[in-house]
C-alpha cells in the first residue's frame, strides 16, 4: 500500500474558518497520499474522517495508527500546532513521520500551556508554515529551519465574479471587508475612522464588514460614536449566497489586519484577501505578518495598517480612477480563475513528502 | 531670562494659542493674554462676525478662513522625524475639514475661524478649554478662556472633538468604547510603543530639566526641539489603565505641552497616539479586574 497520513485537526468543516477549509482542501485535493482525518470539530462522519472527542481521542489515535501502519509510508500531520504533541507521539508506535502545520496568532503564545504546546514543534520531522511570517515565528520557537517548509495556500472560494463591478459617476465606492470580530489587531478601527473621514465627501457610500464574534456590538456601538452607523454596515453572520451579493455590489475589499505586540496577534496569512479578489475587487491589505505573502500585485495595494492617512489616498485614488479601480479588479479576477486549489495541495504532499523519510513496512512486524 | 528661554533652539517653530472669543473686540482679547504669552510670539487677531480669533506663537499657518497649528507628523504613532510641513497639513484641512485631525499625529490642531470651531486631536496633547459666562469662549489656554468669558469655570472639551464657538460639539476621532480582550496587555502595549521609538529616524536623548519636568509614569527624550513622552511600560497600568488615568495624563501632557511651546519645543506622546488608544480601548473593560 502506498501512503497514508493521519491528520489530527482542532478545526475541520463544516466549523468555519480559512484553516478548517484549508485543510479540507489539502486533504481532498492531494494526489496520492490517502488520508485519515481525526478531529474534535462536530458533525457528520463519513469514510476518512473521524469526529473524536477529548474522551474518545486518545482511542481514536490508537486506531488511526492501526490504521497508518498498514501502509509503506507513513505520515502524522498535526493541522494544529497545539496537537503537535499528539502528532509526535503517535508517529512513535506508527513508525510514522510527524509533521505539523503553523499558522496565525497561536504560534505567539502568551501563558505557559500553549507555550509548552509549542515547543513539541522542535520534535516533529517538518513544520509546514503557511507564509514566510509564520516560518520565522517557527524558527524563533526553536525549531531547525532545514525542518521548516513554506507553502502558500490557495482555496478555490465559495464565489467568483463574472465581471467586475461598475460605479457610477455620482456613486461613492462600496467598500467591504470579511473577516472574524474576535480579535483586536483585526484592526476594524481603521476601517470605521475611514468611513468618518471619506462619508461626508461621497467618496463612501457604505462599508460593509461581513463577519461575527464577540466584539460585534462593540464595533457597531464604535460607528455610531463617529456618526457612522448607518455607513459602516456590521450585519454579523452572512450566509455564503448572500456574501456573494454583496461583493458582487462592492467596489474595494480591505483587509487592514497590523501585528499587535499588545495582543500578540497577528495574521498567519489572509485567505479573506483571495476571497475578496476572487470577487474581482481591488484590495487594500495592511502589511503585517503573512498578510504580505497573500497580498498578490498588482491588484492587492500593501499599506500601513496604523497610517489612517494611506487608506484615506488610497481610497481617494481609487475613487477618482475607475477605470484604474476596473482594471485591478479584472487582474484580481483573472488571478482568481487561475488559482488551482490542487497545485497547493500538491504542494503541500510534496513538502510532506519531501521532508519526511519513507519507511520500510517489513521493519515493522 | 527663564528655562524655556534658555532652552529655545534658534528658529524654532513651535508653540501656539488659539483663542476664539464670541462678542469680543480684538483689543480686549490681546489685553486678556498679554501677560501670558512669551514677548517674542506674534500675535494675530481677526475680527469675525461671532467675535475675534486671537493667533500667536510661531506655530500656525492660516489661508483664508483655516487656519492649523503645531506640529504634526505623519507617523501615526507620533514619532518625531517626520513632520507633515503645515501647507500639505491645510491642503488636508481644506479637503477634510476637521477629520483632519484624523490624518496625522502629534501636537496639533485645525481650526475654521468663518465657523468659528476648532478641533482637538485624538492624541489630546493640545488642551481645548471652553467657558460660558457673559460670553462664550473656546481656546487652548485655560486662564485666558476663563478672562474672556467671565466665567468661574472652564471645561475641557474631549480629544478628538470638534467645538463651536456656539458651543455645539462633535465627536470627529474620540473612540472610547471600552472592549474585554483578554489577550491585550497594557505593558506589552507599552513595549510596542517603545519598538517604534526604537526605529525614530533621528537620535532621542534622555532629557532632564527641572523647568520640563517628565509627568509620572513618563520618561522625557529629546532631539533637537522635538521632546518626546515615553510610557514607561510598567508603569503604564497605573498612568493609562483606566478613562480617569487616561483625562490625567491628557492634563499632564497638555500642561507640559505649553510650557514645552513657551521653550521653543514640541511635545510628542505616542502612547496617547491612535494606534496605542486603539489599542488600549480593546482591554481597558478588563485591565482593572486583571490588576486586583
Amino acid at each position: 500500500m502506498g501512503t497514508r497520513a493521519l491528520l489530527i485537526a482542532l478545526d475541520y468543516p463544516p466549523v468555519g474558518g480559512g484553516i478548517s477549509r484549508l485543510l479540507e482542501s489539502w486533504c481532498v485535493d492531494t494526489a496520492g497520499v490517502e488520508w485519515l482525518v481525526v478531529t474534535t470539530s462536530p458533525g457528520a462522519t463519513r469514510s476518512g474522517l473521524r469526529r473524536t472527542t477529548p474522551i474518545r481521542f486518545t482511542g481514536d489515535l490508537i486506531a488511526g495508527v492501526r490504521w497508518l501502519r498498514q501502509a509503506d509510508r507513513r505520515i502524522v500531520v498535526a493541522g494544529h500546532p497545539y496537537v503537535t504533541a499528539a502528532a509526535v507521539a503517535a508517529a512513535v508506535p506508527a513508525r510514522a513521520s510527524s509533521a505539523a502545520l503553523a499558522y496565525g496568532g497561536e504560534m505567539t503564545a502568551r501563558s505557559w500551556k500553549p507555550r509548552l504546546a509549542l515547543r513539541a514543534l522542535r520534535s516533529a520531522d517538518a513544520v509546514i508554515a503557511i507564509s514566510q511570517h509564520c516560518a520565522e515565528l517557527v524558527e524563533q520557537l526553536g525549531v531547525r529551519r532545514d525542518r521548516i517548509r513554506i507553502v502558500t495556500p490557495r482555496l478555490t472560494p465559495p464565489w467568483l465574479a463574472e465581471t467586475v463591478s461598475h460605479r457610477g459617476p455620482a456613486d461613492g465606492l462600496r467598500l467591504v471587508a470579511i473577516t472574524r470580530l474576535n480579535e483586536g489587531y483585526k484592526n476594524l478601527e481603521l476601517l470605521i475612522r475611514l468611513c468618518a473621514v471619506l462619508k461626508p465627501l461621497g467618496v463612501i457610500d457604505e462599508l460593509t464588514i461581513i463577519g461575527d464574534g464577540p466584539r460585534l456590538e462593540a464595533l457597531r456601538d464604535k460607528a455610531l460614536q463617529l456618526g457612522v452607523g448607518d455607513t459602516a454596515r456590521l450585519p454579523g453572520f452572512v450566509p455564503d449566497s448572500a456574501l456573494a451579493d454583496v461583493l458582487a455590489r462592492a467596489h474595494v475589499g480591505l483587509f487592514p489586519s497590523r501585528d499587535s505586540v499588545a495582543e500578540q496577534g497577528v495574521e498567519g496569512f489572509g485567505l479573506a484577501i483571495h476571497e475578496l479578489a476572487a470577487a474581482g475587487l481591488p484590495v487594500l491589505v495592511g502589511r503585517a505578518g503573512g498578510a504580505v505573502d497573500a497580498a498578490i500585485e498588482p491588484w492587492a495595494r500593501l499599506l500601513d495598517p496604523d497610517d489612517l492617512w494611506s487608506w484615506v489616498s488610497a481610497i481617494e485614488d481609487l475613487y477618482s480612477r475607475e477605470d484604474m479601480r476596473r482594471e485591478l479588479g479584472q487582474a484580481a479576477l483573472s488571478w482568481a480563475r487561475a488559482t488551482t486549489p490542487h497545485a497547493s495541495a500538491d504542494e503541500f504532499s510534496a513538502a510532506l513528502l519531501d521532508s519526511t523519510r519513507p519507511t520500510n513496512r517489513s521493519a515493522l512486524r | 531670562m527663564s528655562a524655556g528661554d534658555q532652552l529655545m533652539p534658534e528658529g524654532s517653530q513651535s508653540g501656539f494659542l488659539i483663542i476664539l472669543a464670541a462678542q469680543t473686540a480684538p483689543a480686549e482679547a490681546i489685553a486678556s493674554a498679554v501677560d501670558v504669552l512669551p514677548p517674542n510670539w506674534p500675535v494675530v487677531t481677526r475680527e469675525l462676525a461671532w467675535g475675534t480669533a486671537l493667533l500667536a506663537g510661531p506655530a500656525f499657518n492660516i489661508d483664508g478662513d483655516h487656519v492649523v497649528l503645531g506640529t504634526a507628523v505623519a507617523d501615526p504613532w507620533g514619532i518625531p522625524g517626520s513632520t507633515v510641513e503645515r501647507a500639505e497639513m491645510m491642503t488636508r484641512c481644506k479637503r477634510y475639514g476637521a477629520q483632519a485631525v484624523n490624518l496625522a499625529a502629534g501636537p496639533f490642531a485645525v481650526a475654521d475661524l468663518h465657523t468659528g470651531s476648532i478641533t482637538r486631536a485624538p492624541n489630546g496633547v493640545v488642551p481645548l478649554y471652553v467657558a460660558v459666562g457673559k460670553r462664550h469662549v473656546v481656546g487652548t489656554h485655560r486662564e485666558i478662556v476663563l478672562r474672556l468669558a467671565d466665567s468661574a469655570a472652564t471645561r475641557l472639551v474631549p480629544a478628538g472633538v470638534e467645538i463651536h464657538i456656539d458651543g455645539t460639539e462633535r465627536n470627529v476621532a474620540d473612540l472610547t468604547v471600552q472592549e474585554s480582550i483578554r489577550y491585550v496587555d497594557i505593558v506589552d502595549l507599552g513595549r510596542e510603543i517603545e519598538m517604534h521609538l526604537a526605529r525614530c529616524t533621528v537620535p532621542l536623548v534622555p532629557f532632564n530639566d527641572s523647568a520640563l519636568p517628565a509627568p509620572h509614569g513618563f520618561r522625557l527624550l529629546r532631539h533637537d526641539n522635538a521632546l518626546v513622552a515615553s510610557a514607561i511600560a510598567e508603569q503604564m497600568p497605573e498612568t493609562l489603565g483606566s478613562v480617569a488615568a487616561i483625562e490625567a495624563t491628557r492634563r499632564a501632557m497638555s500642561a507640559l505641552w505649553w510650557q514645552a511651546g513657551r521653550a521653543g519645543m514640541q511635545l510628542f506622546v505616542p502612547a496617547l497616539e491612535r494606534p496605542a488608544m486603539d489599542t488600549l480601548f480593546l482591554a481597558l473593560g478588563c485591565i482593572r479586574s486583571r490588576r486586583r
